[in-house]
């Protein structure tokens, strides 16, 4: 009996963590099909008519909220921003840290542990820290304000961390398994192509993954070295913040609809991150 | 005229000369062994044929054109490798096909498919093509690994104790097997091995590696009557021969022996 008991409280303790995670996020999903009235009720309502008057509003750009002036968003503009910045950063990331991250697992050159660990010590440093310094050099060099450089800064934040990541994928596939490949008669960039890649392929899965999410969620970098042409929704959610008024449903409506590129992309990974490939190739 | 040939070949790692000034001729066609205990260089040796590893000085040469500088890729070497190293998300199939599509970039798929099921069927693994490598067992694994060295019909195979990896029961029968199949290619297999038992049923010659180079090149019969040293004379033989200090004399015709003070 005494298991039966354990059990029970098993199951409650895992109900409780979950409804901690999980109820602002629902909650938030709800209050995005809510009226700014029904959100700020004393007394929360679990029943009302679901609307989609945020949606509508956040796609059209504006908004009439009861009993304020219409209210005006770029929202729209800051969806595609954070896809480009993140998309941009990602693939840059990625043509950059792949290659260096075989060539710091397999190479052993001069230096080269010294490189690794000052690119991850990029991680280190505050990002407020470094802000101000590249915010004059940048509108010094005419960078201020585009895609580029925007891309160009999150790389101090995404290229670490998918070099060292990666790093340690390419450092668990035998080197074996590339000689056996040129051997049979594959040039050097064929194997790295055909053998080393698709073996890596999670931890390239899981860290471009990260990089998009770190991406997508950075903040600081551009509120202060873009305007609002080239701002992310991280940024753009901001004014929807006014001094006349804090429209809820707006708010919670953008953030599920900018969630859901991550989360999409994350299901979508998913079955690259599980794949154990490598299991069993070589004799351990 | 000998159709590899090996000359003063040296390597070292740091201070560690694991090679020095090797020296050996090799013919078309021969089963030749190397043996050594292990950490005596054996790998390394196939390495440097291999391309794998650059020798720091001496001399491949290979028909006779030196191939000391080619890349893997441009000799015409094979290898199986003592871990298998087979790519694990390929099918065996594609695993043995690979040297067929690298080397000949416009061979058939049909022609392909022939050659593969061909080795496949010779080391009796035509039923596990369609298998990825982490569902073979350890033998087919290993068969599937020769097949990938020899479906291409290299002029030299290099094999690194391909026995290691699998059982007893395996190993007894491949030992029986592998001259078999290796004589229908009529190429030249270079064999390593720590195991003298191996290395006696297999060779055509063996060569016995320690000291970073061959103290004996010979038949297996002339090696295990005939040791030039008594190191070599201690690694054949299970358990090992022993051995103990004697004086020997020739007097009035006979030849007398003092071992700890008892006359013979």
């Amino acid at each position: 009996m005494s298991i039966n008991v354990w059990s029970i409280l098993k199951f409650f303790a895992y109900v409780a963590i979950i409804m901690f995670f999980l109820f602002p996020i629902a909650w938030i999903f709800n209050m995005s099909f809510m009226t700014n009235d029904e959100i700020l009720r004393k007394v929360p309502v679990l029943f009302y008519e679901p609307t989609f008057k945020n949606y509508i509003g956040l796609w059209e750009g504006e908004i009439a909220i009861e009993g304020f002036a219409t209210m005006y968003v770029y929202f729209k503009q800051n969806l595609i921003n954070s896809a480009i910045l993140s998309v941009g950063s990602v693939s840059v990331t990625l043509l950059l840290g792949v290659p260096a991250a075989y060539a710091f697992a397999r190479y052993k050159f001069k230096g080269g542990e010294d490189i690794a660990f000052t690119l991850l010590s990029f991680r280190f440093a505050p990002a407020l820290l470094i802000i101000l310094p590249l915010n004059l050099y940048f509108s010094e060099i005419g960078l201020y304000d585009s895609y580029f450089a925007l891309i160009w800064v999150y790389q101090l934040i995404t290229l670490p961390l998918l070099l060292w990541i990666v790093r340690g994928y390419f450092e668990d596939i035998s080197p074996d398994i590339e000689y056996a490949y040129r051997l049979d008669g594959h040039s050097w960039f064929q194997s790295f192509w055909k053998i080393s890649i698709p073996l890596a392929k999670p931890g390239i899965a899981a860290a471009s993954l990260l990089c998009f999410i770190y991406a997508w969620n950075n903040f600081v970098f551009a509120l202060i070295l873009g305007s609002s042409q080239i701002q992310p929704v991280t940024v753009g959610a901001l004014a929807f913040i006014t001094a006349s008024a804090i429209p809820y449903g707006l708010i919670a409506c953008g953030i599920v609809v900018s969630v859901l590129p991550t989360l999409i992309l994350a299901l979508f990974i998913q079955k690259y991150l599980v794949q154990g490939l490598s299991l069993g190739a070589i004799k351990g | 005229m000998s159709y590899l040939d090996l000359d003063n070949l040296s390597k070292s790692f740091k201070d560690d000369k694991i090679i020095s000034n090797l020296n050996a001729k090799i013919e078309k066609g021969e089963f030749f062994v190397v043996f050594g205990p292990s950490g005596s260089g054996k790998t390394v040796l196939l390495r440097l044929l291999s391309g794998i590893m650059m020798a720091d000085s001496g001399e491949i040469k290979m028909d006779n054109q030196i191939i000391n500088e080619l890349h893997p890729e441009e000799r015409d070497v094979s290898m199986a490798f003592q871990n298998f190293a087979l790519y694990p998300h390929m099918k065996a199939y594609e695993n043995i096909a690979s040297p067929l599509r690298a080397k000949n970039k416009n061979m058939p798929e049909n022609e392909i498919h022939e050659k593969v099921n061909e080795i496949a069927n010779l080391l009796k693994i035509g039923h596990v093509l369609n298998q990825f490598p982490k569902e073979l067992s350890n033998g087919q694994k290993q068969r599937t690994s020769l097949a990938r060295s020899l479906v291409d019909k290299p002029s030299v195979v290099l094999l690194d104790d391909p026995l290691r990896n699998v059982d007893a029961k395996i190993r007894f029968e491949m030992r029986l097997e592998l001259p078999k199949v290796l004589k229908e290619f009529n190429t030249t297999v270079i064999y390593i091995t720590q195991d003298f038992r191996e290395a006696m049923a297999l060779g055509d010659r063996i060569a016995v590696l320690y000291d970073g180079k061959f103290n004996d090149i010979d038949s297996p019969k002339n090696i295990y009557q005939n040791p030039s040293s008594l190191t070599t004379a201690k690694l054949f033989g299970d358990p090992t021969i022993n051995n103990f200090d004697a004086t020997i004399k020739k007097q009035n015709g006979f030849v007398e022996v003092d071992v700890n003070g008892e006359h013979f």
